[in-house]
């Protein structure tokens, strides 16, 4: 195969408005191959626009070659599909409006333009939608019509930049089907993504930080150089364990990577044989021997927060100078957050119907669903942003006042979008936040350089907040939003944006300010990170549909995940998909994931089901079901019923 | 309001606010400059010095009377008679032709109904070309006549036989002639005074449904809300910088006005503050409204122009309310412009008694108060 993009020593480096360098890009080189879907990971800075828009032509390298197609950028331009972030599509244009004038701008003829309108919006689904205005498609139809604006002109290579931010996992995971479909095809795809979990789905992956490439190679690659397994462990106190094994001194055992999910700790041992028993004797001479171990094989993620490890050290978190004992809370402000029966109406949109929550000091709570499933409306009715059309919330046993100061200035919130002023140094911004919640003068200087240093940013206090890419304004925002010590949290999607290594940190914090008996409530659509709390709420279309701990909701389902490798990903998905329903398979490069309703005999279902359409897998084994997983299958089914309700 | 108001929260807002107001320098050039050059050009544009106005006078009369009234016409600055007529239709070819721009008829009847003690009336016909000129025109030709009558009735004995004997003395006119005030200046301070009330509260409007609306934009109101702030507190810190910005154009304006165009200032001085403050108020009120209904700065703007061109038109700022239809004279006493504007004029050009601001300046504080109490209530509320 020949090389479809090549990119030597590209370095990119430019003046910000105030003047100063900024490295966009630091001498990074890769060959993408023809057919070939590669990935760029990375957190937000970390150089992948950049990198976009220099091989789509309309940004020129400081230094380095570029050639695609065997031509410059900028010749081969009308061979290339360029999906930008955020899309360029026209919101009071109708789809197929902004499909041909995609085409045209490319000088596409009439007659290809139709037909390939009609093949994409047919294969994506979307064939009924053809007249409908852009601004009324859901997030994930839009998505899909940036797609489809892109191919119309036929490209030979495709570049996407992170196609699938903010956008839920069930449109997330059509997404990925569609380009899967694309790749089989043989089109060449350049991919970035901050979900790792997606990135999986690549043929080999580019990790990138602060504008350099650390690593090149395929997700199997990335993952077995790592070296790890992981290990999921119970022990009766899951905090003094996490402790424990993250003292400095925790001498003979080596692990890494300690993460702490809502009831196991996940913990990265180098060889397991011996790691494993290592690990169960140093807890059982510390008082909290291990009750359970599953082990698994780690996932890219894991891979990629090594790398990126290796190069910057641990985060390490500042203590948070307290001020308050962390004394039991008495009472009626046992709850932090009581809601009873809450419904909201837009107009005619039911948002949110009958949806009652109970979080406890202490507990971690999240709340997730797609975009539209009711929970940023949920969370506002329970700040007291929005007054809802019934149902009552209780703070801290209030009932009355809640937007009065005293029960304000004990929340803390963390809105979705940006909580800190651009135009004001990050000093500036800390300092408002700290006199408006009336930390007293004596606390502020050390509660402001706690939240600079966990955010990475000592000594930066002088910085415009503006300057800052967005992963690490959501850091110190999040310092910011809690720095009163607050007993209730709210945090509205507090990681997007953020790179694996800083997401840790901030799950260490909140896992903090649980210990310290704040009641905090997460609304996420990132499911891996959902994992890490105590307790879910999945919403679908404003109703509460499942609720419990990550295991019990685990459990509730009877079924299970076969993983099929096939040198034929296509015709098996097909077959699979004709049987099963297309929400049950998804593709992740040259695997299928196949959910199956009863994990008992789903292997023998699936042989079977492939058997009939003539493929012979290379390998079929179970694998352990995830959340996402069955999120996705939840929204589905409540999507038929209400098709079946219409 | 749940909770009280606490002025430590309130502190830290405003710096916050000042800070940004700082960095956004623009705004404050946008606020002073662009007012004060609007000013003064406007000043000009509306005051021009009518002089040798080339007037034809149409004596149909032939008297005496008429006569006078000629040569005191001639005697001022202000016209130059180019021309003499006997019949109205020379008059009217001549403006056609342009060879003057005025005609003063003296009707058949005037000297007869001078001497008999009964109102005479002149007409005069005007280039409509010129009609910022005509009206300035028609200012000086009041006052000749004016003085000439007063002439004819305080001194006529003295005059008669000063007229008698020939010829005329003109200086004694000329020097009555210089010591007629000029309408155009009148007529520009109207102007200027409207503007100052206007600028005014168009840039109060504007600036503060700005600030109400980046909040909202760049997604921060929310977190502003969820913190302990209450919203009067809010929308107080957002209104103070703002307020003191237009307290500052307002002064600057106000003495561009008297030192360029010699604009009167009658005071009392403490109510210059006092209303400028209570004008500010209102017009932040206002904008504050409209930043809480507008999802952005494009709608904020359209809607500010939806709400002052109306307001302005009603509010007396530049026509007479009192030419206004019946049910809009009415609604005008709910314009909070309306009484600045009368304030302004009070206590500038036409220097007006304590009796006349009260009423107008309790008026304006109280709308002003009732506005912004509105505005922090919907503050609160603009996420519904």
């Amino acid at each position: 195969m020949t090389a479809a993009i090549r990119c030597s020593n590209l370095t990119k480096t430019y003046c910000d408005e105030a003047g100063d360098e900024v490295h966009a890009l630091r001498s990074a080189s890769f060959e993408v191959a023809r057919g070939e879907t590669f990935g760029l990971i990375g957190a937000d800075g970390a150089g992948k626009t950049t990198t976009f828009k220099i091989l789509a032509g309309v940004m020129d390298a400081t230094s380095g070659a570029v050639r695609i197609l065997d031509a410059t950028a900028r010749r081969s331009r009308s061979r290339v599909g360029y999906l930008t972030q955020p899309f360029s599509l026209y919101e009071n244009l109708s789809v197929s409006e902004n499909i041909h004038y995609a085409g045209g701008l490319r000088e596409t003829p009439e007659t290809l333009i139709a037909e390939r309108m009609a093949r994409y919006l047919a294969l994506f689904g979307m064939a009924a939608f053809k007249d409908r205005l852009t601004g009324r498609l859901s997030g994930g139809m839009k998505q899909k019509l940036a797609l489809t604006c892109a191919l119309v002109s036929a490209p030979e290579v495709l570049l996407l930049d992170e196609p699938t931010t903010g956008v839920d996992p069930v449109s997330r995971r059509e997404f990925w089907d569609a380009l899967g479909a694309l790749s089989a095809r043989g089109m060449t795809l350049v991919v970035a993504t901050p979900y790792l979990d997606e990135a999986e789905r690549c043929s080999r992956v580019a990790c990138m930080d602060r504008g350099e490439i650390l690593d090149i190679d395929s997700p199997r690659g990335l993952r077995s150089k790592l070296g790890l397994t992981r290990l999921a462990i119970q022990t009766d106190d899951l905090a003094a364990t996490l402790r424990l094994l993250n003292e400095p001194g925790s001498g003979q055992v080596r692990v890494h990577d300690v993460q702490r999910f809502g009831d196991f700790l996940d913990v990265m041992a180098p060889d397991p044989d011996r790691g494993e028993p290592a690990l169960r004797a140093f807890l059982a001479g510390q008082g909290h021997p291990v009750t359970r171990c599953e082990r698994s094989e780690p996932t890219l993620e894991n891979a990629f927060v090594s790398i990126l490890r290796e190069r910057r050290g641990e985060i390490a978190l500042p203590h948070f100078p307290r001020r308050k004992a962390a004394a039991a809370p008495a009472g009626g402000e046992r709850v932090g957050i009581l809601a009873f029966g809450l419904h909201k109406n837009f107009n005619a949109f039911r948002a949110v119907r009958n949806v009652s929550l109970r979080i406890e000091r202490g507990e971690i709570y999240g709340l997730l669903g797609a975009n539209g499933a009711g929970k940023t409306t949920t969370v506002k009715m329970i700040c007291g942003l929005l007054a809802p059309d019934r149902g009552s919330v209780a703070l801290l046993g209030h009932t009355k006042d809640l937007r009065s100061a005293r029960v304000r200035s004990r929340v803390g919130y963390k809105s979705q979008k940006f909580a800190l002023y651009d135009d004001l140094t990050l000093a500036q911004n800390l300092e408002f936040y700290a006199s408006i919640y009336g930390i007293p003068e004596a606390a502020r200087r050390e509660r402001m350089a706690w939240a600079l240093e966990s955010a990475g940013l000592a000594g930066q206090e002088n910085l415009l907040t503006g300057k800052l890419p967005d992963g690490w304004k959501q850091r110190i925002a999040f310092g910011a939003a809690v720095m009163h010590e607050p007993d209730v949290v709210l945090l509205d999607e507090p990681t997007s944006g953020v790179d694996p290594l800083a997401r840790r940190a901030l799950w260490r914090m909140i896992d903090d300010l649980a210990d310290r008996g704040a009641a905090v409530l997460v609304v996420t659509h990132y499911l891996e990170e959902a994992e890490q709390c105590r307790r879910l709420g999945f919403m679908v279309a404003g109703e509460m549909a499942v609720e419990g701990t990550p295991a019990a909701i685990k459990a509730t389902n009877d079924g299970g995940l076969v993983e099929v490798s096939t040198s034929e990903p296509l015709s098996a998905m097909r077959a699979l998909k004709g049987r099963l329903g297309t929400e049950a398979v998804s593709l992740f490069g040259d695997r299928l994931h196949v959910f199956v309703p009863n994990a008992a005999d789903g292997m023998r279902g699936v042989s079977q089901i492939l058997a009939g359409a003539g493929i012979v897998p290379e390998r079929l084994r179970p694998i352990p079901i995830g959340l996402e997983d069955l999120f996705i299958r939840l929204t589905y089914r409540h999507r038929e019923r209400n098709r079946e309700a219409a | 309001m749940p909770g009280g108001f606490s002025l430590t929260r309130y502190r830290a807002l405003l710096v916050k606010e000042c800070r940004q107001i700082r960095r956004n320098w623009r705004m404050i050039v946008q606020l002073t400059i662009p007012p004060t050059l609007v000013l003064i050009v406007i000043g000009y544009a509306l005051n021009p010095e009518v002089k040798r106005l080339p007037t034809a006078l149409v004596d149909l009369d032939g008297g005496a009377a008429a006569r006078e009234i000629g040569r005191r016409l001639d005697g001022t600055e202000a016209f130059a008679i180019v021309r003499n007529f006997v019949s109205l239709k020379d008059a009217q070819l001549a403006l056609e032709r342009r060879e003057v721009d005025m005609a003063v008829v003296l009707p058949p009847d005037l000297s007869s109904r001078i001497a008999a003690g009964r109102p005479a009336e002149l007409q005069v016909l005007v280039d409509a070309v010129i009609a910022n000129s005509a009206v300035i025109a028609g200012g000086y030709l009041q006052q000749i006549v004016g003085r000439y009558a007063l002439d004819l009735s305080a001194q006529r004995p003295v005059r008669l036989s000063a007229s008698a004997g020939a010829p005329a003395p003109p200086p004694r006119i000329d020097l009555r002639a210089t010591a007629l005030y000029n309408p155009g200046l009148l007529f520009s301070w109207y102007y200027l005074t409207g503007i100052m009330a206007v600028i005014m509260f168009v840039d109060g409007s504007l600036l503060a449904s700005a600030v109400t609306v980046r909040e909202k934009e760049i997604g921060t109101v929310e977190q502003l809300l969820m913190s302990p702030a209450q919203s009067l507190e809010i929308v107080l810190a957002k209104g103070t910088p703002v307020l003191a910005l237009l307290l500052t154009g307002f002064a600057v304006s106000t003495t561009t006005a008297h030192l360029w165009f010699g604009l009167p200032l009658h005071g009392p001085f403490w109510l210059f503050p006092v209303t400028g403050a209570a004008a500010g108020l209102a017009s932040l009120g206002v904008g504050t409204l409209i930043g809480t209904f507008a999802a952005n700065q494009q709608q904020a703007q359209f809607l500010t122009f939806f709400v002052n061109p109306p307001m302005v038109l009603l509010s007396g700022a530049f026509a007479r309310v009192e030419n206004l239809p019946e049910a809009f004279q009415v609604l005008s006493h709910l314009l909070p412009l309306r009484y600045f504007v009368e304030i302004v004029r009070g206590i500038t050009m036409k220097g007006v008694g304590i009796e006349f601001l009260w009423p107008r300046l309790s008026a304006l504080m109280g709308i002003a108060v009732l506005v912004y109490t509105l505005s922090a209530v919907r503050f609160r509320r603009q996420l519904h």
